[in-house]
């Protein structure tokens, strides 16, 4: 198997007020193969964005290292970077924060082809077009702003911005979760299928573990910046050994309001990933189950 | 489940059928029309919100949900392009008083916004500033909304959010919004929300970037608010699970149409809508790739003609 992204050892922290630090990534270490999928689940502020930034070479981090098809890119500087982003591209957590509110969106869609002058401004213009189509936008829709469509539409523009390239890697970070249902389906086929044709790889964050199950190879399942337990999505869901995993699948909306469930208002600690400057949490272990399934000691 | 009984509406030509609760509305919209410029945005939308009753509305991308919110927000003008073409929305004060939210003077308007009604907005960056840390803006909610001093607001402000479980809430509290992860962000507009103590709020998609755990907090949070404070809530969002475990009656949404209306165990249980039927038989379910190992693409229900 060709890895397509290597992630080793990668530690990234933010300092707060008053001494104290957020250990967002704590000793992060994973791969994602050419063709496959690998989903990022985990609690809210477990670090799942900060992961999707460190490896888009968004961030750098505090130690350890990310490879992008075999090259070091860990260190590497704003211009040096951008020969790899071809390769590389991004659906980030809020839509609207991530289109310029200023350009057309079928400007904003065409204008990574554009940069890498890849192609003639009619072909561009017709490729765009037929990615809208793909994600259930019209054509028509490319003269218009930002401003002007509802959430759901603006993430689809973020998605077909993203395929414009055949990139060999997508960082998917909540990028379906303002869809409805029946869209997000067609969205999320045309991502596998552009997969099996392309030989596409994503690294999904998502916390809509229905929709996790259906589209990952392997997923990583976070809590307070590390990775507690990874393997074969097949492994994990029918046999998650972790306790935060376990929790994760229990909790679980059902759609079904005959078994709707009384649930209690949590109260108490609220776990934190956040240490004095000098200390930080204790690093789990993982233990290797077989198959590449990874569960850490508890 | 019985299936003989349908109370479920089919909203048809003769105008809506409304399936109304026990109680006397606190919000009445009646033939709701949006433009923006050619563009029909809401077409003939209505329903009405009960106190602790929570309206669901659900529907396809694009089909006027927070359109429709905004329009009750009084917010659809500030768009150069937007306007509301037709329609009433009756809204009941806590004086009794009644107002039509269409045409209510702005200066009545400011006193109803964020008192009377709030609203979490769909997208959490559009309603926080970037300039100002979290717990200064929720800090400013308190005082403006709840009277409160400096020093009062200053404990408030821990309070919310510990309720929407963001941890450390001391530190974060002298966060910036782009300090905060998406849900955490999320939680803050949740909590000013939440802080504004209104008659009537409106979640347009509140939980999509919450994990489980989290999102049943909210959900008993938004429980809890109903309840101590005879309030209705108007809950969009396309998660049919969380639909199934708050909603008390849901509005299904195409094409800027309300294309039926019903308790929520109708809709889940007989819909009569092609739409609805292929909007619910889209909806993955945890499980159901038991004994596979490889991804697999999502069944399309073609709809049937409508
Ligand atoms: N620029 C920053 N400055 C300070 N702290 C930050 C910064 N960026 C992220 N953090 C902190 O790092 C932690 C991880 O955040 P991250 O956004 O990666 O979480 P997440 O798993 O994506 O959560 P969500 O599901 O809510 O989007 C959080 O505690 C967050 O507050
Ligand atoms: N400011 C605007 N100017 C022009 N058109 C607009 C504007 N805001 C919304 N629209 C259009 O109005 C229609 C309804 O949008 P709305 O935001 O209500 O959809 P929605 O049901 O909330 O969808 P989603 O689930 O994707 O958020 C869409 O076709 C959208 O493009
Ligand atoms: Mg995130
Ligand atoms: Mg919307």
């Amino acid at each position: 198997m060709t890895k397509i992204l290597e992630v080793e050892h990668m530690v990234k922290g933010f300092s707060l007020s008053g001494g104290m630090r957020v250990h967002a990534v704590e000793d992060v270490t994973f791969h994602v193969d050419k063709a496959e999928t690998l989903a990022l689940v985990g609690e809210s502020g477990c670090g799942k964005t900060t992961v999707a930034n460190l490896a888009m070479r968004l961030q750098k981090p505090d130690s350890g290292t990310i490879s992008l098809l075999d090259t070091d890119i860990t260190e590497l500087g704003t211009r040096e970077l951008r020969a790899h982003r071809r390769h590389l591209q991004m659906i980030f957590q809020d839509p609207f924060a991530s289109l310029n509110p200023r350009k057309i969106v079928g400007k904003i869609v065409g204008d990574p082809m554009r940069l890498n002058r890849t192609a003639s401004n009619s072909d561009i213009d017709s490729r765009v077009a037929e990615l809208f189509e793909l994600v259930g936008l019209s054509a028509d829709d490319m003269r218009k702003y930002p401003h002007q469509f509802s959430g759901g539409q603006r993430q689809r523009i973020c998605i077909a911005r993203a395929l414009t390239l055949n990139p060999s890697l997508i960082v998917a970070d909540e990028a379906v979760s303002a869809l409805d249902v029946s869209v997000r389906a067609t969205v999320l086929n045309l991502m596998i299928e552009l997969q099996q044709e392309f030989d596409l790889s994503y690294l999904f964050v998502s916390h809509d573990l229905a929709v996790v199950e259906r589209i990952a190879h392997r997923v990583a399942v976070m809590y307070l910046g590390q990775i507690v337990e990874m393997g074969p999505r097949r492994q994990v869901f029918e046999n998650p050994q972790h306790s935060y995993t376990q929790r994760l699948m229990d909790a679980a909306p059902i759609a079904d309001p005959s078994q709707r469930r009384e649930r209690a208002l949590i109260s108490g600690e609220i776990p934190s990933p956040v240490w004095p400057e000098d200390e930080g949490p204790e690093r789990v272990t993982l233990r290797d189950l077989g198959d590449g399934h990874l569960v850490a000691v508890e | 489940m019985n299936t003989a009984t349908t109370s479920s509406t089919v909203v048809n030509e003769q105008g809506p059928a409304l399936v109304g609760g026990d109680e006397s509305p606190i919000l009445s919209v009646k033939n709701l029309s949006v433009r923006f410029q050619d563009n029909i945005a809401v077409n003939d939308v209505s329903f009405d919100v009960s106190p602790r009753e929570v309206l669901a509305i659900v529907g396809e991308s694009g089909s006027g949900k927070s359109v429709t919110s905004l329009a009750i927000m009084r917010l659809v003008e500030l768009s150069s392009s937007g306007k509301v073409t037709d329609g009433t929305m009756k809204f009941v004060r806590a004086s009794g008083d009644i107002v039509d939210l269409r045409t209510a003077p702005e200066t009545q308007m400011r006193t109803i916004r964020g008192n009377d009604i709030s609203m979490i907005f769909q997208e959490p960056l559009t309603s926080l500033n970037p300039v100002y840390s979290v717990g200064n803006q929720l800090a400013e909610v308190l005082r403006v909304h709840k009277g409160m001093s400096r020093r009062e607001a200053k404990k408030g402000v821990i309070e919310l959010m510990e309720r929407v479980r963001i941890p450390e809430p001391t530190r974060r509290a002298r966060q910036y919004p782009h300090q905060m992860s998406g849900g955490m962000r999320q939680r803050v507009v949740i909590a000013m929300a939440l802080a504004c103590q209104p008659r009537i709020l409106i979640a347009d998609e509140p939980t999509t970037a919450l994990d489980v755990t989290i999102q049943a907090q909210i959900l008993a949070l938004l429980r809890e608010l109903k309840n101590d404070l005879d309030a209705g809530i108007i809950f969009i969002t396309h998660d049919m699970g969380v639909v199934a475990e708050i909603a008390d009656r849901v509005l299904v949404m195409r094409k800027s149409e309300a294309i039926e209306t019903g308790p929520v165990e109708e809709i889940f249980h007989n819909p009569q809508r092609p739409y609805t039927r292929k909007l619910l038989s889209a909806v993955p379910k945890l499980g159901s790739m038991n004994g596979t190992d490889s991804p697999a693409l999502f069944h399309l229900d073609r709809e049937e003609a409508s």
